[in-house]
């Protein structure tokens, strides 16, 4: 229970009045010499219990008039999360807002969605702390933001609904920040989330960053989580992989649109309608689920996209959730990605230059071998990939080729084919000592099928690197432990790995396409493999057709991005969407995470925020905003009221009397009787 | 006279001299030495007719009726009443309980009773009657009755001189009292009777067997019945000195009670034995009280016929 004028709670003392002045009134007693003390004894003996208990009954009611008085006018405030906070308003509260796309979704038999809720909530419990200052921090921005009305929070365009993803760490971060600066008095964090675990991220080490910083705080800070998270009802989601155009007519530019999509459900499974909007013609065709997450491409015949591209979306039925049954994609011609294959084994050379390269028919596929020393021939503007074989480059070279990379290049660095001690080669890979298998070929036997280069195909067919046989292999040695294994052998040394650097990635393969070195020359793995790099290494080439919303930040101003269905009010910052910018269109999605159902459990957060007095409300989704709290002092006022009647009640009635009050009898004596006979 | 003129400011002379047309009289037949206003137990030279007795041998012949003799040929002797003396006791509660009065300008119940005492006193001494005293408290002071003036001046002097003091004994005053007077009297009782009712009915009945006329005037202040207080109070007993402190309100009621019954079991054993009690409140007139007391008791005894 918290109060809205807690100062009142001084004058509780006041409860004591009643029976002060009653003692006070016995203190300032009367003397009376007295003659008739025999009745007085006996009559004192006899009141005593019953009228003892019926003052002190009198005092109690009187002293609980006033104790209800004072309440009620320290206007207390009852019901759950607020509710339970002692003592006054803080000076700050943060409200750290999860507006992420998994807010979007509703309690099964709910009409307002979780940030809806949230933010009805929020109101609510802001009326009550009225003293307080507001700052939003939302998961977008994050930049605290003083609300000057906590009533316009529903109408505030940083409260809106998003497609983004939430980085609590960050926010709580940013909120930690704002407190360090602002030094407020005391503070209290609202963090209002669905709890969703790819939000709150807790393996994360900055936690304890957070923990610490939390205990570190001069102020009191009480951090109180609004739990939204539901089982959820039913709800499909749709998250768009791939849109890929390839041109099949040269002439015409006429070509095939794949899109690659995965369905994730809650359990249900069944035929859903989805809903197809190509260029602002819509198709509907019949979605079979049959498992929770399900991945699935479809292919269109399209014709040759303008030059911004051409745009869409994906659509399923509404459901508890309708920010996620959106998937928009923007697909345009694919421009001529060139691959430079650099290396000093000519036969490795050519390989690669025809895996790039397969058709030289095709424009959208070039590709060019050059030895190492006159490397500083390659077009790095043009390159999608560049397939580093042998010696390490140059100075000058290096420097470009780290350009490269960090502009979003790929890079697939190959073993020199020699042993090269602890010398670094390219990208800062030193390579290990050339190991030959014996009789049996070293075997690939674990590779990431979902993601990267070696992912299956569009028809869901896995590669066939079981098939490899790799007789030679060199390791890169340098940096394998940040990098991701794509592909391992049975000893679990890795076939391909990949880290992010920059913009872009490094690949490193540990074997070549040379006959003694391994069967990866046939090209059953190397095709596909290569061809995947060229499309990671092309995108940024082109600008980018589709991003995440909330991570995707538009160039230039920020108006001239607008929403090209102009049906929906749409902000290219944070709502997924097709946006036009002159001839340019993009396509924002949703995070992916936030598909992904895992929650934090609730007693994790105590782990989590250790360093802070944290009160978690649960299940939040049911609790009614006006339910959230309300002041109660109508009731306290109807209490008082009840115990003054009480009071009067007993003050004035007969009841708990010593003895039943008699008709006062007649005391004319004998003698008047007398006198008025007389008369 | 050596002694110092007495205080007789509880003398009205004006209520006297009103008073002094009525005499006190008893509603039964007293034993007196001297002739007097009051009726006797005995036959006597009064001119008032009593009866007809047979002659018995010894007997005056001047009583014989002899018309009597003439129309029966038998002897009966003519007796008349006997008119006698009164002998008073006037017992007075000297207590410091008389000394309680809720209107200190109306006179204590002390003062009341005191005048009521020597207005007694008065009237008697001047109709004849011979009149004691005796003022009770721890101590008992005792006045032996006489009819002359000179006595009635003492009796005045020792009221004048009376303090009410100490702890009133009055059941076992009475009871000595009825023991040492055997003499029919009058005995007048004046006291705020403030102890158990069944030892004080028992002294009543004690005085009764001896065939006294009891009157008692039973002093109670208006306050006393009332109990109209409204603080709390400290309450000191005025005999023992005992104090208690309590709220009026709470006990008002069951003081009531207690007073109520008090009177009402002091009523009905008076009235059980024939004694002329009067419950008497200090604000009441001294003189309308004696009036009607001094009245009822001339209608009672001649309604009783002499």
């Amino acid at each position: 229970m918290s109060y809205l004028q807690p100062w009142m709670l001084w004058a509780l003392p006041t409860v004591l009045l009643p029976i002060i002045i009653h003692l006070l009134n016995r203190l300032r007693y009367r003397t009376v010499h007295w003659g008739a003390m025999m009745f007085l004894l006996k009559a004192n003996k006899a009141a005593t219990r019953r009228a003892k208990i019926r003052q002190y009954l009198l005092l109690l009611f009187r002293a609980l008039v006033i104790l209800f008085l004072i309440w009620a006018m320290s206007r207390p405030i009852t019901g759950g999360w607020i509710g339970k906070a002692a003592g006054g308003a803080a000076e700050v509260v943060l409200v750290v807002l999860d507006r992420s796309a998994s807010m979007e979704g509703r309690a099964p038999d709910s009409q307002e969605t979780k940030r809806q809720h949230a933010i009805a909530l929020l109101t609510q419990a802001a009326k009550q702390s009225a003293g307080s200052r507001f700052v939003l921090i939302e998961n977008v921005l994050r930049q605290p933001l003083e609300i000057a009305d906590t009533a316009t929070l529903a109408s505030m365009q940083m409260a809106s609904a998003t497609d983004t993803a939430a980085d609590i760490p960050a926010m709580l971060r940013t909120a930690l920040d704002y407190l360090v600066k602002n030094k407020p008095g005391s503070a209290e964090v609202w963090i209002a989330s669905d709890l969703q675990s790819s939000n709150w991220r807790p393996d994360a080490p900055e936690w304890q960053d957070i923990a610490a910083r939390f205990a570190g705080l001069p102020q009191e800070t009480q951090v109180r989580v609004l739990d939204l998270s539901s089982p959820g009802g039913t709800n499909l989601s749709i998250g768009l992989k791939a849109a890929d155009f390839r041109v099949r007519d040269a002439k015409t530019g006429n070509g095939q649109l794949a899109l690659g999509f995965e369905i994730k459900t809650n359990g249900k499974t069944g035929t859903f309608p989805l809903l197809v909007t190509r260029d602002g013609a819509k198709s509907q065709t019949d979605l079979k689920l049959t498992a929770s997450s399900q991945r699935q491409t479809m292919k269109f015949d399209v014709p040759k996209p303008e030059a911004g591209g051409g745009w869409g979306k994906l659509e399923l039925p509404a459901d508890d959730n309708t920010a996620d049954n959106t998937a928009y994609f923007v697909h345009r011609t694919p421009i001529a990605m060139h691959t430079t294959v650099i290396g000093d084994l000519p036969l490795t050379g050519k390989i690669f230059r025809f895996s790039a390269a397969p058709d030289t028919s095709r424009a959208d596929r070039t590709a060019e071998t050059l030895t190492p020393a006159r490397a500083s021939g390659t077009r790095w503007k043009d390159s999608a990939l560049i397939v580093w074989q042998g010696t390490a480059p140059a100075e000058a070279e290096a420097k470009a080729l780290d350009q490269f990379v960090n502009d979003g290049g790929v890079l697939l660095a190959l073993p020199p084919g020699k042993n090269q001690g602890d010398s670094a080669g390219v990208a800062g890979i030193s390579w290990g000592e050339i190991e030959k298998s014996g009789k049996d070929a070293f075997r690939v036997t674990a590779w990431d099928d979902l993601d990267g280069p070696l992912q299956r195909t569009d028809a869901g067919v896995s590669l066939p690197l079981a098939r490899l046989s790799v007789i030679q292999r060199q390791m890169p040695r340098t940096a394998t432990a940040a990098a991701h294994v794509y592909g391992a052998y049975a000893d679990g040394q890795p076939f391909l790995t990949g880290r992010r650097v920059g913009n872009g990635f490094v690949f490193a393969c540990s074997t070549l396409p040379e006959e003694e070195w391994s069967s990866l020359g046939e090209g059953f793995v190397l095709l596909p493999m290569v061809q995947r790099l060229v499309a990671i290494g092309g995108k940024h080439l082109a600008p980018p057709a589709l991003a995440v919303a909330g991570e995707w930040k538009p160039e230039g101003t920020e108006g001239s991005w607008a929403p090209v269905e102009t049906d929906r009010r749409r902000d290219p910052r944070w709502n997924a969407g097709i946006y036009r910018n002159g001839a340019q269109l993009i396509a924002l999605n949703r995070a992916d995470a936030e598909d992904l159902p895992e929650l934090v459990e609730s007693a994790r957060l105590k782990d989590l925020l250790r360093g802070a007095k944290l009160t978690v409300m649960a299940d939040a989704l049911e609790l009614k905003a006006d339910r959230l709290m309300s002041e109660i002092w109508p009731a306290m006022v109807i209490a008082t009221m009840l115990f003054m009647c009480l009071e009067m009640l007993l003050a004035t009635s007969n009841a708990m009397l010593p003895v039943k009050l008699k008709a006062k009898p007649k005391t004319t004596t004998s003698a008047e009787k007398k006198e008025e006979v007389a008369a | 006279m050596a002694d110092a003129p007495p205080n007789l400011e509880f003398l009205d002379h004006g209520v006297i001299g009103r008073l002094s047309r009525l005499i006190l009289n008893v509603r039964n037949p007293m034993l007196g030495s001297v002739n007097g206003l009051h009726r006797s137990a005995t036959r006597g030279a009064s001119v008032e007719f009593a009866e007809y007795r047979k002659y018995a041998p010894g007997d005056d012949i001047k009583f014989l009726d002899w018309r009597v003799f003439a129309r029966t040929d038998k002897f009966f002797i003519r007796e008349f009443e006997a008119d006698t003396n009164l002998r008073c006791y006037v017992v007075m509660d000297t207590s410091a309980s008389m000394k309680f009065t809720s209107t200190p300008e109306g006179g204590t119940r002390f003062d009341y009773a005191r005048r009521l005492a020597a207005t007694l006193a008065h009237m008697l001494v001047h109709q004849g009657d011979s009149v004691g005293l005796t003022c009770f408290a721890e101590k008992t002071v005792d006045l032996p009755p006489r009819r002359t003036p000179s006595h009635l001046r003492q009796i005045y002097q020792t009221l004048g001189q009376a303090t009410p003091t100490g702890e009133s004994n009055i059941v076992q005053t009475l009871h000595d009292f009825a023991e040492r007077i055997r003499q029919r009297a009058l005995v007048v009782i004046i006291s705020d009777l403030f102890t158990e009712v069944p030892p004080l009915l028992d002294c009543i009945k004690h005085l009764r067997f001896y065939k006294h006329d009891v009157a008692v005037f039973h002093l109670l202040d208006r306050q006393e019945y009332d109990f109209d207080f409204t603080r709390p109070v400290r309450f000191v007993d005025l005999e023992s000195g005992a104090d208690l402190i309590t709220d009026p309100s709470v006990v008002r009621d069951a003081y009531r009670d207690a007073v109520t019954d008090y009177l009402e079991a002091i009523r009905h054993g008076c009235q059980q034995f024939n004694v002329d009690y009067h419950l008497t409140y200090l604000d009441q007139s001294f003189e309308g009280l004696l009036t009607n007391f001094l009245l009822a008791r001339i209608r009672q005894s001649k309604k009783g016929g002499r």
